[in-house]
Order: structure tokens, then C-alpha cells, then sequence
């Protein structure tokens, strides 16, 4: 807190600080202040019992929104991935673009890294046999969206499950999985193995939504995977 | 909402991937962020959706998470982030905060007027009738307890400027306490 001189430019400051002074939350130096003020200032000191009323009142009309009746700690809980191959990669991922830099580089190491990862969910898919997911998320398993066009996007940190679900319908595609711990979410683009530009083309749109996206990533399809 | 070491250790086993951290957390905090998004959006459904989202938010962003603030501060600066963006693109919807203040300057009915006899219920109304701004910040201290820089920085705002805009939030609130009838004396 900056330092005031006597007069009536520190009596404003000091008025200005009596919210925080009835709720405690003044550091010791600028509590000092406003007490010594209030001892000797009559105006002053009749505010405390204004912003008293104030204060209870501001509490009364929070507290009078009832929690809501919803199931929320269980809708979180459910939105939650659970342990699997593609969170544990997208970990390892994060760890190694941690140490790599400028942008550009990181973004082009990013979507290497989430090839190579991709391509060895694929291979640990066909060496379990085809009775485990290689993906799992709060969606459930990704078993029944193997076919299609896939690409993994992460929200921009403004951007919520509804804006998503709202930009994907627009462009006719659908949640498959996620989110990983690392914000990842997988998305059916087309419903099958599209040719090569139109999955550009498609991954593009999605882009084209500003400010929904920080990263989108084409996936390749599993079929092609060794 | 003061800063607890046993926030902060629920964040760092949120960060290392237990799961069940964030439903302890949300058992300490959901109501109260619930309650803030509530007041500021007005639209108590789209609230409960937003302060899930704060949660999930947190859970993806708890390994970036050192400390600098309390949770409790760092979970309403995003709860008021994800709020901002929400007026932002509905404010064209009844529900806008807009439209809420129309609605709260309605004549009284019968049973407003009787609550005019109460002082309580008259303050509470003027609070109700601040702009989101003023109706915001008077709810971030005296509710939520926040401290000037913890305000500041859930709003992103300078520290100059909470404790300005709470000082005209207070005045506007005794203009408006005059209009109904109370005249507290100050300003």
C-alpha cells in the first residue's frame, strides 16, 4: 500500500478502505491507519454501522440463492477422464514440449509427438485384440468410433463444453472422448476415412472458430496404423 | 473464503491426478463460486453449469497452479472469466443482465411493498438493483471476504480501481436506499 500524506486526500483513502476494515481483511499497517481515523473522525466512524447493515444484507442475499439441486459433484465427477492410454500420453507429451520452445517448434513437436502417440494406441489396440479400448474417457470407452475421421482439440480457456458441443453440431460432428487431464477431447469429423484434403478442409473449419480451439490435430486413422 | 493449507493440497493432488480432490474441493467451494455466477448472471440454471465448469477448468489447470493466490480467489477469477465470456455471448438473451436490471426496476407489487417496511429487505432490493459492476464487487467483499488484491485480481482490474469502484457501489446503493424512502445520511 502505497504511503499518504496527512490531509484530505488520506481521509478519502481512509474512507475508501472501511469495507475492508468491518470485513478484517486489511494487512496491520493500513488497519492501524483506518482505526487511528475512525478514533477521530465522528463521520467516519458512523459509516462502520452503514456498511455493518450492508454487509449483512449483501450476505442475507447471497445466502438466499439455495445451493443448486442439481447432482453437480457427480456431473463433474462424470466429465472427468479416467486413467488411460491417451491421458498418460498427452502427460508424457506436455512433459517434453515443456522443455522445447519457440511456439512454432513446440506446436510442430506437438503434432508429431500426438502421431506417434496415436499410432502407438493403435498398435497396443491390436496386440490386446480388439476387446480393449485404447482410449478412455468420462464419455466412456471410444469402443463403436473406430470408423470414421478423428481429430483432438483442446478449448481455448475461455471456452466451455457447450461452446464446443455447439460448433461441433454446426460442422455435423460429435464428441467421441475426452476430456483428458490435459483438456483433450476427441472428435468424429466425418463418418468415415475421408480423403486427405477434405480432412484438412474439416479440420480447418473447426479452426475457424475464434477463440474456441487452442489446438486441433488431426488424428490418423487407425485402420491405416501398422 | 480465507486461504487454507488444505486447499492448496487438494489443488496439488488434483494436479498429481486424483480425482476425488476435486469433489473435496467442490464440497468447500461449489456453492459459494455457484452463488457468485448466480448473482452475476442472475439465471441460477446457467450458473450451476458455469460453476461445473470452473471445476473441470480447475482440474485441467491445477499443475499450473503456484500458490500466488488463494484457490479460493484463483476459483473466482475463473468462475468470473467464464461468466464474462457467457454475458458476452447471450447478451442479446432475456436473461441478459440488461434485461434483469429492467425487470428489478418494476413497480412494486403488493408484496414488495410490504417488504418495504422492512430496512433489510429494502437494502437487499437496492443491492439487487446495482449495476452488474457495483452488484459484483459489493458481493466479492462482503460476501466472499476478498481482499482489495484478491478483487483485483479476479476482476483483473487495478487495485486503484476496487477500491473506487467500491466506494460508488456503496454511494449508488445509498442513492438508491434515498429513493426508496431511507436516507442514511451519507454521502
Amino acid at each position: 500500500m502505497t504511503e499518504i500524506t496527512s490531509g484530505p486526500d488520506e481521509r478519502e483513502e481512509i474512507e475508501m478502505l472501511l469495507p475492508w476494515y468491518v470485513t478484517g481483511r486489511l494487512d496491520a499497517s493500513d488497519r492501524a491507519r483506518v482505526a487511528a481515523w475512525v478514533a477521530r473522525d465522528a463521520a467516519l466512524a458512523r459509516q462502520l454501522a452503514l456498511i455493518e447493515e450492508e454487509r449483512q444484507e449483501s450476505i442475507g442475499a447471497a445466502e438466499s440463492i439455495a445451493p443448486p439441486r442439481g447432482a453437480s459433484a457427480a456431473t463433474v465427477m462424470e466429465a472427468l477422464p479416467r486413467p488411460g492410454v491417451l491421458e498418460r500420453a498427452s502427460g508424457w507429451i506436455d512433459a517434453l514440449l515443456e522443455m522445447l520452445s519457440p511456439r512454432g517448434l513446440r506446436f510442430a513437436a506437438a503434432a508429431a509427438l500426438v502421431l506417434i502417440a496415436a499410432q502407438s494406441v493403435g498398435i497396443g489396440v491390436l496386440l490386446r485384440g480388439a476387446g480393449e479400448a485404447g482410449y478412455e474417457a468420462a464419455s466412456g470407452p471410444a469402443g463403436g468410433l473406430t470408423d470414421g475421421t478423428f481429430v483432438l482439440v483442446r478449448l481455448a480457456p475461455s471456452a466451455t463444453v457447450r461452446d464446443l458441443t455447439e460448433a461441433l453440431k454446426s460442422r455435423n460432428a460429435t464428441i467421441a472422448g475426452g476430456p483428458s487431464a490435459d483438456g483433450l477431447y476427441r472428435v468424429r469429423i466425418g463418418p468415415r476415412e475421408l480423403p486427405a484434403s477434405e480432412q484438412k478442409a474439416r479440420a480447418d473449419a473447426l479452426r475457424g472458430h475464434a477463440g474456441l480451439f487452442e489446438l486441433v490435430l488431426l488424428e490418423p486413422n487407425r485402420k491405416s496404423s501398422p | 473464503m480465507s486461504t487454507t493449507a488444505g486447499d492448496e493440497q487438494l489443488v496439488a493432488e488434483m494436479a498429481s491426478g486424483d480425482r476425488s480432490a476435486v469433489r473435496r474441493l467442490m464440497a468447500r467451494h461449489h456453492v459459494r463460486v455457484f452463488r457468485f455466477v448466480a448473482r452475476k448472471l442472475r439465471n441460477e440454471s446457467v450458473a450451476e453449469e458455469i460453476a461445473n465448469e470452473v471445476f473441470l477448468e480447475a482440474w485441467r489447470s491445477a499443475n499450473r497452479f503456484e500458490g500466488h493466490s488463494s484457490v479460493s480467489t484463483w476459483l473466482l477469477s475463473i468462475a468470473h472469466n467464464k461468466a464474462v465470456s457467457t454475458l458476452r455471448r447471450r447478451r442479446e438473451e432475456s436473461w441478459s443482465d440488461e434485461a434483469a436490471e429492467t425487470l428489478a426496476d418494476d413497480s412494486d407489487n403488493p408484496e414488495v411493498a410490504a417488504q418495504k417496511v422492512d430496512k433489510g429487505a429494502v437494502l437487499r432490493r437496492c443491492i439487487d438493483r446495482l449495476s452488474a459492476d457495483h452488484s459484483e464487487i459489493i458481493d466479492l467483499v462482503y460476501y466472499h471476504e476478498q481482499s482489495v488484491a484478491e478483487v483485483a485480481q479476479v476482476l483483473s482490474i487495478p487495485e486503484a480501481t476496487v477500491k473506487t469502484r467500491m466506494f460508488y457501489a456503496r454511494k449508488k446503493l445509498s442513492e438508491l436506499l434515498r429513493e426508496a424512502g431511507i436516507d442514511r445520511g451519507w454521502p
